[in-house]
């Protein structure tokens, strides 16, 4: 991929993730879904996450990460909820990008991003825990193992058909680690 | 249906699993007392089982500008409003059992029922 298209995908990778970010804040989970833990959150950015780490280095998977986080945190919401992207954004990205490069024979898609998600989830627990200094929110661990495993389902299949679609038409490569993942 | 797809789902189940049992039993027991804290400050122990009324005050921020109204009932404890952006802590509604909480992360506010497997030697600082 030449850099100026590199650059480019990055950028309309960051505006994806971001535009996900906000629809899913109109999405009022915690309306629909009564008796939920407060702030579970679909995690909708990390369609963009997994995806970008078929499409791009590792590396610059990161930047997409942290670049998304900053611009989400300047159009609004404290730094607590900075905080929190941040954490679970890093975490994510750092449990899905050696599944994606070494564990396309033995998980799928939906798989690589429920434990992606489970990792995002868990650092938003943890940054909690920290933040109001005490461990009472483990009581919630359970709700949130479950929730990401619904919303990891929901990211992996849409990922699978994004990318599908991408490389059919030739606009990605299909890369080695791709076609573990997409070729059964 | 990968292969690690199936250990994975074993995994979540078994997690999931071995969890509600120990939350069945924290659920048995009503609370007694709820420990209210602010910037990991304890500020104040309410004996929920011995309120004879419901006891309602409002906790402010250090800096003032953030406010949680309390009210405590027998038995149980609740956020009645805030001024907090997301409303997290008021939609919660009442805990009354050992190791819930009611958290608001901007106002750095925490309320615990203690008993429960958050008790007091777990105060991480």
């Amino acid at each position: 991929m030449s850099a100026a298209k590199r650059l480019v995908m990055i950028a309309i990778l960051v505006a994806l993730a971001l535009v996900l970010s906000v629809v899913e804040s109109f999405i009022p989970l915690a309306a629909l879904l009564p008796g939920l833990a407060p702030g579970v959150k679909l995690g909708l950015a990390n369609i963009v996450t997994l995806s970008a780490l078929f499409i791009l280095p590792w590396p610059e998977v990161l930047t997409i990460v942290v670049v998304r986080v900053a611009l989400s945190a300047a159009l609004g919401g404290g730094f607590s909820a900075f905080l929190f992207s941040l954490t679970g954004g890093l975490l994510a990205w750092a449990a899905m990008c050696p599944l994606v490069y070494r564990a396309g024979k033995y998980l799928s898609l939906p798989a690589v991003s429920v434990i992606g998600a489970l990792a995002h989830n868990f650092g938003q627990l943890l940054v909690a825990g920290l933040l109001t200094h005490t461990i009472a929110i483990v009581y919630y661990l359970p709700v949130l193992v479950i929730s990401a495993a619904a919303t990891g389902m929901i990211v992996g299949l849409t990922t699978g058909l994004l990318l599908r679609a991408l490389a059919r038409t030739g606009q990605i490569a299909m890369t080695d680690r791709l076609a573990a993942f997409v070729k059964s | 249906m990968r292969r690690g797809d199936k250990v994975l789902i074993v995994a979540l189940l078994a997690l999931v699993l071995a969890w509600l049992p120990v939350r069945a039993a924290l659920e048995r027991r009503r609370g007694e007392t709820a420990i209210i804290s602010l910037n990991g400050q304890m500020i104040r122990e309410i004996k929920l089982d011995q309120l004879k009324e419901p006891l309602q005050f409002t906790l402010t921020t250090p800096d003032g500008r953030g406010y949680n109204i309390v009210r405590a009932e027998p038995g149980r404890i609740r956020v009645i409003e805030a001024n907090c952006p997301e409303q997290i802590d008021v939609h919660q509604g009442w805990i009354s059992h050992p190791g819930q909480s009611i958290i608001c992360l901007p106002h750095r506010l925490v309320i615990r029922i203690a008993g429960g497997k958050g008790d007091v030697d777990s105060i991480i600082r």
